[in-house]
């Protein structure tokens, strides 16, 4: 991290309280490069999360505006806050099992309307913080806590889901890919529109050592050697990445 | 060019994700364990660092800086 964007973020903090490896804190870190490289204004963004280890993503960490909110709500508590302050940029990160688990139907009406906020998601698979459950997005055939036979149920494309409700700008990259995730974080923080991009973030801990990918290297491996770019063709067993 | 690969060593979780990408092999674990029981890793090959980023990028806990140092005097 260039230290002169250590400014965004609050030190005494640190480390994370993530386990060692965890892609929410590669998130973290491609969200305090954007900032840093647009040196962008802190007292002006307002980070909203729900409950979860990916709600610990921008809060405690982000020395900006954080809102800590309820389980499955953060879209909720941000469109009252964009309501009622236009002029702040807000933005919501959280988890997987937050944002499109207990929390889908907030996250199909931001896309519905276009709300003008950045959500972005740390889809790990997994309800991570509280055991490993099975969340929406766990794909078929995963071994969970709740699934020890391996997951039967089809799980939400994030993309697919969102696209479909109405949103115009909508990305998925993973925590192999941090640097274009970066660039597209900093063209949504820049956007006064609707974005939402989808960050395979990857629990090692809750998700990997029940799937063979305990390691954090082989969970960067495996997203790295299982994704590909969209071009023209969505490719169904692949980790489509890129802008949709 | 060469840089400084500085790491906060209180940060450190020794997740090797740096060792793991560094195309240049930089790093090495230390040699001992520190006083919250984690082998963290050290900048053994600091010469070698070509400055391309992927540890700092991807560290977790935001430890890993690379400073681009001023071209030393040959002579
Ligand atoms: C209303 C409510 N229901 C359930 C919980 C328990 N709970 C805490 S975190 C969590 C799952 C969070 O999963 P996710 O958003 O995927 O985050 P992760 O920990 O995987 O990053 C649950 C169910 C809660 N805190 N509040
Ligand atoms: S349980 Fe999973 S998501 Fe939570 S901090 Fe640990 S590795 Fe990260
Ligand atoms: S900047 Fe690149 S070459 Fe230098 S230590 Fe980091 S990964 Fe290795």
């Amino acid at each position: 991290m260039n230290p002169e964007y250590l400014k965004y973020i609050r030190k005494e903090v640190f480390p994370t309280a993530f386990c060692p490896g965890c892609g929410h804190g590669i998130l973290l870190n491609a969200f305090v490069n954007a900032l840093g490289e647009l040196n962008f204004d802190q007292d002006n963004l307002v980070v909203v999360s729900g409950i979860g280890c990916g709600g610990w993503i921008g809060s405690p960490h982000l020395n900006v505006d954080t809102l800590h909110t309820t389980h499955g709500r953060a879209i909720a508590y941000a469109t009252g806050v964009k309501k009622a302050n236009p002029d702040l940029d807000v933005v919501v990160m959280s988890g997987d099992g937050d944002l499109a688990t207990i929390g889908g139907n907030h996250l199909i009406h931001a896309a519905r309307r276009r709300l003008p906020i950045t959500v972005i998601c740390g889809n790990n698979n997994i309800y991570g913080m509280t055991g490993g459950q099975a969340s929406a997005t766990t794909p078929k055939g995963a071994n969970t806590m709740t699934t020890p036979k391996g997951n039967e149920e089809r799980p939400f494309d994030m993309v697919k889901l969102v696209k479909g409700a109405g949103a115009d700008h909508v990305y998925r990259y993973t925590a192999y890919h941090a640097v274009k995730l970066k660039e597209t974080i900093k063209k949504a923080l820049i956007s006064n529109e609707f974005y939402f991009i989808d960050v395979l973030t990857g629990c090692p801990v809750q998700y990997g050592r029940r799937n063979n990918l305990r390691d954090p290297m082989k969970m960067l491996n495996w997203m790295k050697d299982n994704s590909e770019f969209y071009k023209n063709e969505y490719k169904e067993d692949k980790i489509m990445i890129g802008e949709f | 060019m060469s840089y400084e690969v500085k790491i906060r060593e209180d940060w450190c979780k020794g997740c090797y994700l740096c060792q793991n990408l560094c195309p240049k092999d930089v790093f090495d674990k230390a040699d001992e364990i520190n006083e919250k029981g984690i082998v963290i890793v050290k900048a053994a090959r600091e010469n070698d660092c070509i400055g391309c980023m992927q540890c700092a990028n991807h560290c977790p806990d935001l430890a890993i800086s690379i400073i681009e140092e001023e071209e030393k005097d040959a002579s």
